[in-house]
């Protein structure tokens, strides 16, 4: 039997992929591409408009679509980068990436924004760049909570809230919905805090001598005459408490569908897995999306780049799958010099339903979540920020902007107190001046994950004849990059289907997977021998496929991998002699 | 012609009668879904006053899942008073629990007035939804008859990149999926010894050899090696719920909530937080066998935790020893970290590793044994086996997110099962047979005068294993280790399971004696539910035999049998809904303390029989608590202190939840009290106060 015209085509392409021609050109852009500035933070709006801009530079290269609505009914933008050329987006390998899902932690999107213009711009330019886009898909979604980013740049907001999506809960159970959150309650467009001077005795704090605009706890033996009252607020439901039910309280990174806990065990839960519509959206548009292999989702703070497990109770990772995430966690402590590699629920806290849990253990992609920023104040190396050291980053090194002044308030509640501290954007977001360097940094570690999606190519066969007609054939399959084409979690849990190899061009009497290729030792497949189901090939190796077939002439050997792609090749049923194909 | 048409009819019945393996069983009686959805809208045309029918979402092959509302008009919007919800077959292959649903949207809309019936519908509300799984209702009218418990959605159970393609097969022509036997050595069955159309399992220890692989009944159709495992069902909405959820099982979906049938139902309850009490209709039941735990998670009232360094030097805690959450609440809960930033005892149990509840709570289990000596008595009265075995329900389950999550009091009720065969009464003496419901209410001391003899004989007609013989569990209970009950607690623990255990394609001879009791009653009661072994040769030319029970017949009985089931399970819910929790405000005194200041003092309480929360409502902070408001306005001022009393749940019967006040008031003024609550009612009280001392 003679293989039929469009496989030829195929395979002829395959070869020409693998001799990797000369650097391809850039990406001529249509008019102007957006000049974005990462010295800054971007509104919603402007995230939008840039992704307009990127989409309509780039209109070949780039596919801009709303995922779904925010709660508030945003539109959740997500723009996909791929070579037009090199076939279907869902027939290649991809990364996802997303920022921005606690509303707060807002350099995640220019984080993920930042890898779109690398991309596009590097395209043709830098051979690794171009590489990926060739053979890879990139999904990103610079913001996963606009609503709650919305609210974090108008306010009231601080450097810790909103984190949650404008879902509104009654936090404190009184039946009325968000009715006590926090205020800014002297008007100048900070949520900061609020303090009190009492007479002597009263107190829990006193004075930090070293620097009058902070407060410290009294030592024992001492009296004190400050209180802390926390952050700007009334009691504005009159029941006693201070901010007690503010707006919102889904955590959208407590949601998602893995390890999920309901709300008295996992605070922000929400009512079930995925209720929220950001987070379901996201889930949905994965089902539909099973190329994605690898996974970045961007937050702050504290320099980490996490893996799960999120719990104790989840199950450990396997050996298998550490080597990829090992690799490239501690590359990625070199890229990103401060960051530690961690494992969440070990050397974090205890996280249920957290997205890159979800990615991982239902979707079977390698996932890293990595908190940005850590304030860079820590003048004296004793591994701590103290409140001293924020005060003199602020007074010397960004000259007094971060800080509002203590002023005096009449509050309804407390009388008399004083008003101030740092603005929202301090403490887990950078300075300008150093979030361009973040940003390219964190790009430069999801580039190395992306650089890592597997990577197959069919290497030369051994086919040795046995009979009048009848061939054995044994085809390695090669991933030259570090994450497997199927993860052990995918695998064990049969979270999705496997690799299947097929033959054209002869009848297939057995198939099996070769374990020792030079002692002859072969897994037969017992059933449905012409689609031989493959359990990945693993990062960084070769697994070699076995085929009895009767007919003669040539065969095409395909091989599909949901994560890793398709490759096929063209094989002679001719002896081929001794060697033999390494496992 | 007419003649020739009802000729032609007659034939056509006389040919269904007389299928290929004689007279199957016909569940013509039973209702498909398009007849509970006639049924419904009829209802709510009827009944415009008292019917509410909601459609509360779609399943996943886009038919509609129904909800009706059941209230007597006037008095408390339906929605606010307290409620039972009832839903049945959301297993999908459970018809038994729609009839069973039907029965009881019908008693209630036909009570006479002043019955019980129609004074139930006076203050509570019934949400009833007869078929919550459309897309799998009507399987058990298909051709070929196959158990279904998934919705519509394409689901590749097999994830081989193929969706429904090694459906099951109707190999002998006898209308249904039963089972197949594959000669086979290594298969690990073999035919029982005492009767040959049960299956058991192979064993060393016995000298059993394995002779078959057993299956259900169908080709290979993909070649995968693989029987009838990827079916074409989608996911199971049984399944798909959130407490104890199954990962990595296809049928059980991605992940919970994914079926829209599973999230629908959440939506709607979540919604409308009024419901106390619910019960399904479905594959388990809670009152012949007590809920076991379905794992994972941690129990938060014994579990004890090692506080971390930083935190133990902050609460003045030692971080080598451990301490229960209350231990550390008790101490946290006053600290001003915790108080200024709203820090509750759920997120310290959350930073302290706890985990969810997995086991009924005690107090909890109390009412419910309670409910099950009732129900038993009504079984028995109604002639209707009340020592059949009742199975658990499953991970994933409605029935646990009921309970676990939402915080009803919940339970399962498999409305019919295979009553357990009559026991001979001792010949020699006469005596009752000791059976287990009997030892069950034994005192140790009355089951230990039974003697060894006797206690040796129960335990071994029991199944007990070998090792737990007279002498050992007389010398435990002696000891004060186990008490009766325990030890038949535990004794149906390990026998429980047969009512759910799937007939077809499940685990065939695993309790080999309740099969040959369910094949007995089978033959008796429901001829041509059986087909005997019959040879078949696969494709392959593999030879098989194919038999077995009718897939649907043991929960889903000729409805003559079940119709007796149909009215005491009307009666059961009834029973219940009148144990509805009711807050009402029992006392409002208002003493003048002179200068126009008063103390005014209320107690609300709950009367009724069950709490107004069950505790684990309470610890999953499900529902609103218990909220005793005192009016305050121009004429009433608060002199100190704040409106609301609350409780997180009132204890039935004894529950009190007290609040006092200090106001000033204007002479004469009205004193007005509320107490509220999501599921328990609302109840207000007035006093004036006086003219001043």
């Amino acid at each position: 039997m003679r293989p039929r015209i469009p496989e030829l085509v195929f395979a002829a392409l395959a070869l020409l992929a693998a001799v990797s021609p000369a650097l391809a050109d850039p990406i001529q852009p249509q008019g102007n591409p957006p000049a974005a500035a990462f010295n800054r933070l971007h509104t919603y709006e402007e995230v939008v408009d840039l992704l307009k801009g990127y989409a309509a530079a780039y209109p070949r290269w780039t596919r801009l679509e709303s995922i779904g609505k925010s709660s508030q009914g945003r539109e959740l933008w997500m723009i996909a980068i791929s070579n037009p050329a090199t076939g279907p987006e869902l027939a290649k390998p991809a990364m996802y990436i997303d920022g921005n899902t606690h509303a707060n932690e807002v350099q995640g999107a220019e984080a993920a924004l930042y890898t779109v213009d690398y991309l596009l711009k590097n395209y043709g330019r830098l051979p690794r760049v171009t590489e990926m886009l060739d053979r890879s898909v990139f999904y990103i979604l610079p913001s996963v909570n606009p609503d709650g980013r919305a609210l974090w740049f108008k306010g009231p907001s601080d450097a810790d809230f909103p984190r949650t999506v404008m879902v509104p809960v009654d936090d404190d159970r009184d039946g009325k919905f968000d009715e006590d959150g926090f205020d800014d309650v002297d008007g100048d467009g900070y949520v900061t805090t609020m303090r009190k001077k009492v007479p002597l005795g009263q107190g829990t704090h006193k004075i930090d001598p070293k620097d009058p605009r902070l407060l410290v706890q009294v030592e024992p033996g001492e009296l004190g005459d400050w209180l802390q009252l926390g952050k700007e607020g009334y009691d504005n439901d009159g029941d006693g408490r201070v901010n007690e039910d503010t707006v919102g309280y889904v955590d959208p990174n407590r949601t998602w569908g893995f390890s999920w806990e309901p709300e008295y065990v996992q605070a922000g839960a929400g009512a079930y897995p995925l209720s929220i519509p950001e987070t379901r959206a996201i889930a949905l548009w994965a089902l539909r999306h099973p190329n994605v292999a690898a996974v970045q989702s961007y937050h702050n703070n504290g320099q980490m780049i996490l893996r799960g497990p999120g719990a104790k109770a989840d199950p450990p990772y396997p050996p298998q799958d550490l080597k990829a995430y090992d690799l490239i966690g501690k590359e990625g402590e070199k890229l990103l010099p401060g960051y530690r590699y961690f494992i969440s629920w070990k050397d974090l806290y205890t996280v249920h339903g957290a997205t890159t849990d979800h990615f991982y253990n239902l979707m079977g992609a390698m996932a890293f979540t990595n908190e940005m920023y850590n304030p860079p104040a820590d003048f004296d190396k004793n591994g701590e920020v103290s409140d001293e050291e924020l005060m003199k980053f602020n007074d010397l090194l960004a000259l007094g902007r971060q800080w509002v002044e203590w002023r005096p308030y009449n509050h309804p509640q407390y009388g008399p107190i004083e008003v101030g501290g740092f603005k929202r954007d301090v403490g887990r977001v950078p300075e300008g001046w150093a979030l361009e360097d973040e940003t390219h940094r964190n790009n430069a570690f999801v580039l190395f994950h992306a650089y890592h999606l597997p990577k197959l190519s069919i290497g030369d066969a051994m086919v040795k004849k046995v009979g009048n007609d009848l061939w054995k054939v044994e085809v390695p399959v090669l991933n030259e990059r570090a994450i497997p084409t199927m993860t052990a979690v995918a695998v064990n849990g049969k979270l999705h289907r496997q690799d299947v190899a097929t033959v054209a061009g002869a009848k297939v009497l057995s198939s099996g997977l070769v374990s020792d290729a030079y002692l002859d030792k072969i897994e037969i497949q017992d059933h449905r021998p012409e689609r031989l189901m493959v359990p990945g090939v693993d990062g960084l190796s070769t697994r070699t496929l076995f085929f009895l077939v009767q007919g003669d002439g040539d065969i095409t050997v395909s091989f599909d991998s949901l994560k890793g792609g398709k490759v096929s090749k063209q094989i002679a049923l001719r002896e081929t002699g001794a060697q033999r194909a390494a496992k | 012609m007419k003649g020739t048409l009802s000729g032609l009819r007659i034939a056509a019945v006389l040919l269904a009668l007389a299928g290929p393996a004689g007279a199957a069983v016909s569940y013509q009686d039973y209702h498909p879904f398009a007849d509970v959805e006639r049924q419904l809208q009829g209802w709510s045309q009827d009944h415009p006053k008292e019917v509410k029918l909601l459609t509360i979402g779609r399943s996943s092959g886009g038919r509609s899942i129904y909800v009706a509302r059941i209230a007597a008009s006037g008095g408390a919007d339906p929605d606010g008073r307290p409620a039972v919800f009832v839903g049945a077959n959301i297993a999908g292959y459970h018809n038994a629990g729609t009839e069973a649903a039907l029965d009881l949207i019908q008693t209630l809309l036909a009570a006479p007035a002043g019955s019980p019936a129609a004074k139930l519908l006076g203050s509570y509300t019934f949400y009833v939804a007869p078929a919550l799984n459309p897309d799998a209702h009507d399987a058990i009218f298909g051709k070929p008859r196959a158990r279904r418990g998934g919705d519509a959605m394409k689901v590749d159970h097999d994830v081989d990149g193929l969706e429904g393609e090694d459906p099951a097969d109707d190999l002998n022509g006898d209308g249904m999926i039963t089972r197949m036997r594959i000669a086979d050595p290594t298969g690990g069955w073999l035919a029982d010894a005492t009767d040959p159309r049960v299956l058991v399992k192979a064993d060393s220890m016995e000298q059993r050899p394995g002779a078959y692989r057993v299956v259900s009944e169908g080709r290979d159709d993909d070649g995968d090696g693989e029987y009838n495992e990827d079916g074409g069902d989608g996911v199971w909405p049984d399944r798909n719920f959130p407490h104890a959820f199954a990962y990595s099982t296809p049928e059980a979906g991605p992940w919970s909530s994914y079926a829209p049938e599973s999230k629908a139902l959440m939506d709607f309850l979540l919604g409308r937080s009024n419901v106390a009490l619910a019960v399904v209709y479905g594959p388990a039941n809670n009152l012949l066998a007590a809920p076991q735990s379905l794992g994972g998670g941690g129990d938060l009232g014994t579990q004890k935790f090692k506080v971390p360094p930083q935190a133990a030097k902050m609460l003045g805690f030692d971080p080598e020893q451990e301490y229960t959450l209350d231990q550390v609440w008790e101490v946290a809960q006053n600290l001003p970290f915790i108080r200024q930033n709203n820090i509750t005892k759920e997120q310290v149990a959350q930073f302290l590793g706890a985990g969810a509840a997995t086991k009924v709570d005690a107090g909890d289990q109390a009412y419910l044994d309670k409910f099950a000596e009732a129900y038993k008595e009504r079984l028995k009265k109604a002639g209707l086996s009340a020592d059949r075995p009742g199975a658990q329900y499953a991970k994933g389950g409605f029935t646990p997110w009921l309970y676990y999550q939402y915080g009803a009091m919940a339970l399962e009720l498999d409305v019919w099962g295979v009553p357990k065969a009559e026991k001979k009464a001792d010949a020699k003496s006469g005596e009752e047979a000791l059976t287990l419901d009997k030892v069950a209410g034994m005192t140790s001391e009355q089951f230990l005068a039974l003697g060894e003899e006797k206690i040796d004989a129960f335990l071994k007609e029991n199944k007990v294993p070998a090792q737990f013989n007279a002498k050992t569990v007389m010398s435990f209970m002696k000891g004060g280790q186990i008490d009766p009950k325990g030890m038949v607690d535990r004794i149906k623990q390990m026998g429980g399971g047969g009512g759910g255990a799937p007939a077809g394609g499940g685990k065939p001879g695993e309790a080999g004696a309740r099969e040959r009791e369910v094949l007995a009653w089978a033959e008796a009661n429901a001829p041509g539910s059986f087909a005997a072994w019959t040879a078949v040769t696969l494709p392959d030319g593999a030879k098989a035999e194919v038999g077995g029970l009718d897939p649907f017949v043991e929960m889903n009985p000729p409805m003559a049998v079940l119709k007796p089931a149909l009215a005491a399970h009307t009666e059961t819910v009834l029973d219940l809904a009148a144990k509805l929790p009711k807050v009402e405000i029992l006392s409002l005194d208002v003493a003048s303390l002179g200068g126009g200041v008063y103390r005014v003092k209320a107690v609300a309480g709950n009367r009724a029989y069950l709490a107004t929360h069950t505790a684990q409502a309470a610890r999953a902070r499900a529902h609103l608590p218990v909220r005793l408001t005192l009016q305050t306005g121009k004429d009433v001022e608060l002199v100190t202190g704040y409106p609301s009393a609350v409780a997180d749940r009132l204890e039935g019967t004894t529950g009190t939840l007290t609040g006092e006040w200090l106001v000033r008031a204007n002479p004469g003024a009205k004193i007005v009290v509320d107490v509220t609550t999501d599921n328990a009612g609302r109840d207000q009280k007035t006093a004036n106060a006086g003219k001043g001392a």
